[in-house]
């Protein structure tokens, strides 16, 4: 490139050498003045720095006082100058010739230098128009290389996705894959502007989100440092947007195929309770009316108590299934502690198994607002789950605590060390964990309902785990004093 | 009386469960009548004196619970048991307004189930005592007239609303009182639905008259719907 242009810039100083002396020559021949000729010769110089540029100016200029010395001043046909007076004036002349040549020649530049800017900024706005309408079904990297290599006319376009580890070309030059890698991975920022290859690291913000390599051809370059910046700016956006539209979309499908199975869940539940119901109805009956001996009866107990297991399964996906069809509504009543720990002596000490239940009141309200009804059904449901993951016969601990600004309800049991991975995904509605399923009976529902609860009473859940000793499930209400 | 455990009809639409109940309570020695829905049901009811009812309370036509005010408007004494599900306590508390005396929870067991048709048959046949007659069930004893309750043979003082409680509850023992019938009694229809005061006001009976307030065997709690006095 550089080369070319130094080429160019020879072929029009050897153009203005026969130029200059034959301008003269045909003044003097017309008989013109001096003046004339100096004036013409001026305008010369001026036209020449104008279009060409200084140094070809200069030259014409010299030449220029050469020829008018030559052919004006005396003697007459010789370089040599005999009056000083003509010294002056041929130095007047150079000055004057390269102050005029010097400014056309800045006017020139700066008007080219504009029309360059102007040019830029034109194809940055298409480019920055064109990413927004870019086809997001399609692979992002590959529409943007191709935009930038169309709309910038440069040989090769890579862009470097770091994470999703992909390689996006265009351009008819080929692209060293290494080096793009490599500019994401040192974090570089290269200007080559003698063979016009420009690496950039993509970045959001601080963080680098892959790299851009862009290589123009040297003899037209449109391309100056702040375009690369401005391009690889955009490119990094463009990027981003793919990326969160993708993870919007999984998210959306996710959702749906949770709310796919949540409605296959649902009708299978439906269907399954009548005819459970009678199962139960029939096997209690036969159990009921006569004098089994030991295989009949055995057999009988066991359909009973199979049925009923399956009834209580159905029944706590209908439940949960309710909770997330409607907006829950929350009643919220005064509970006395006292009253809730007696239905928990009731209602879930009988259903832990083995496990006896300690309760522990170490709050300074002995109540609680809360709908009595979700509160409860939220606590049987960490009791539950704690009951089926508790070591065997170990205890299990119901405990309330206030904080400044909370009610925390917890329920700890021994053993069933929850990964810290695990430990928000378990509330996810169908969530189990690995090896839960071969542990204990489940339909990874309870923990969600709870959450679910907990959240419209706007509280939260959580839960602590140590590998050691035990895990504990939280319930934090907000903790509502009504001063009378 | 006659020598069947009673004379039950059952409304049910849902033929596999009709057909297991029908089976069992007649094995048992109940004289069985069955009917698909609640008009039939009423139908079945002018052709045979039953004794109870058992009626479900989800069913295509005119439903368990229209059924259920049908039957009291004209049967005032005959006890009713609804046959509901799981988690519709908002159903179950209307169907005992509707006059439903009680309620069995689907998937239900039989022995259970026979329990309480047996008490309210039990019930039904008793002959009426008249109002001022002193009830007692276990050691307590309410007398009417008199206003005064004794546990084992010793008077307990009870407050005028207490005591409006304690003789709703044991008048019909063994079945439950919803939470707004009790209140209704106590102040008055269109107080409102004071629960708190009512939990207070229970709390404070179980105090006096139970062993174990925290485990109550006299004055017992049906979650979300109200209260209930222990079967004599």
């Amino acid at each position: 490139m550089k080369c070319t242009h130094v080429t160019k810039h020879l072929l029009q100083t050897i153009a203005i050498v026969p130029v200059v002396p034959l301008l003269t020559a045909v003044i003097y021949l017309s008989h013109g003045k001096a003046l004339t000729a100096g004036l013409i010769e001026l305008v010369l110089v001026m036209l020449i720095a104008f279009r060409w540029g200084f140094l070809e100016a200069a030259v014409a200029s010299v030449l220029a006082v050469a020829c008018l010395d030559y052919f004006y001043m005396p003697p007459i046909f010789s370089l040599y100058e005999r009056d000083p007076q003509d010294w002056i004036s041929s130095g007047i002349f150079v000055t004057v010739a390269l102050t005029a040549g010097h400014f056309a020649d800045r006017i020139k530049r700066k008007a080219l230098q504009t029309e360059s800017e102007r040019t830029s900024l034109e194809r940055l706005y298409l480019t920055s128009r064109d990413i927004l309408m870019l086809d997001r079904r399609e692979e992002v990297g590959a529409q943007l290389t191709r935009l930038i290599a169309d709309t910038f006319h440069v040989d090769a376009v890579a862009i470097w996705d770091a994470r999703e580890m992909r390689m996006d070309k265009a351009g008819k030059d080929a692209v060293p894959d290494d080096e793009v890698r490599a500019t994401y991975f040192h974090e570089l920022s290269v200007n080559d502007l003698v063979s016009c290859k420009f690496k950039r690291v993509l970045r959001l913000g601080i963080r680098p989100v892959g790299a851009i390599y862009i290589a123009g051809p040297s003899h037209e370059s449109h391309l100056d440092p702040r375009s690369v910046d401005a391009i690889a700016s955009l490119s990094a956006i463009a990027l981003e947007r793919a990326h969160s539209f993708a993870a919007e979309s999984n998210a959306e499908a996710a959702k749906r195929s949770e709310q796919l199975r949540s409605t296959v869940l649902d009708g299978l539940a439906h269907a399954f309770k009548t005819p459970l119901a009678t199962i139960q109805s029939a096997s209690s009956g036969l159990l009921e009316i006569s004098r089994l001996e030991y295989p009949a009866r055995e057999l009988a107990s066991l359909i009973d108590e199979q049925a009923t297991r399956l009834a209580k399964l159905t029944n706590q996906v209908l439940q949960t299934a309710e909770l997330d069809q409607r907006q829950l509504e929350v009643d919220h009543e005064r509970i006395r502690l006292d009253q809730l720990f007696r239905f928990f002596r009731a209602e879930a000490a009988p259903t832990l198994m083995d496990h006896p239940l300690r309760i522990v009141d170490e709050t300074s309200d002995n109540y609680v607002w809360a709908d009595t009804r979700l509160l409860e059904m939220a606590l049987l449901q960490l009791l539950d789950n704690a009951s089926k993951y508790a070591s065997p016969r170990s205890p299990i601990t119901l405990r309330v605590t206030t904080t400044g600004t909370e009610v925390v309800f917890n329920v700890q049991n021994e053993g069933s060390f929850i990964a810290p991975e695990e430990r928000l995904r378990i509330f996810q509605r169908f969530y189990r964990s690995p090896g839960s399923q071969h542990k204990a009976p489940g339909t990874g529902i309870g923990l969600s309902v709870a959450k679910r609860i907990a959240e419209a009473h706007t509280g939260r859940v959580w839960v602590e785990s140590d590998s050691e000793a035990s895990t504990t499930f939280f319930l934090a209400l907000p903790r509502i004093r009504l001063e009378a | 009386m006659d020598d069947s455990q009673g004379r039950l009809l059952i409304v049910e639409d849902d033929t596999a469960l009709r057909r297991s109940l029908r089976t069992t309570l007649d094995v048992l020695g109940f004289d069985i009548g069955e009917a698909a829905n609640g008009e039939d049901g009423l139908i079945r009811l002018r052709m045979v004196d039953y004794e109870a009812v058992l009626l479900d309370i989800n069913m295509p036509g005119i439903g368990g619970i229209e059924t259920c005010r049908r039957i009291r408007r004209i049967y005032t004494k005959l006890p009713i048991l609804m046959l509901t599900v799981r988690d519709s306590e908002d159903d179950k508390v209307e169907a005992l307004e509707a006059g439903a005396d009680d309620y069995v929870t689907k998937p239900f067991q039989t022995r259970e189930l026979t329990a309480r048709i047996r008490a309210a048959i039990r019930r039904f046949r008793a002959p009426e005592t008249p109002a001022e007659m002193s009830i007692t069930n276990g050691a307590i004893t309410l007398d009417p007239v008199r206003r005064l309750v004794e546990r084992a043979g010793i008077e307990v003082h009870l407050t005028p609303r207490e005591f409006d409680a304690l003789q709703l509850l044991m008048t019909h023992a063994g079945r439950p009182i919803t939470h707004a019938r009790l209140i209704a009694a106590l102040r008055g229809p269109g107080f409102g639905n004071d629960r708190a005061y009512l939990r207070v006001l229970i709390g404070q009976l179980r105090k006096k008259l139970e062993d174990d307030a925290a485990n109550p065997i006299y004055i017992l709690t049906d979650s979300y719907i109200g209260y209930r006095f222990r079967e004599p």
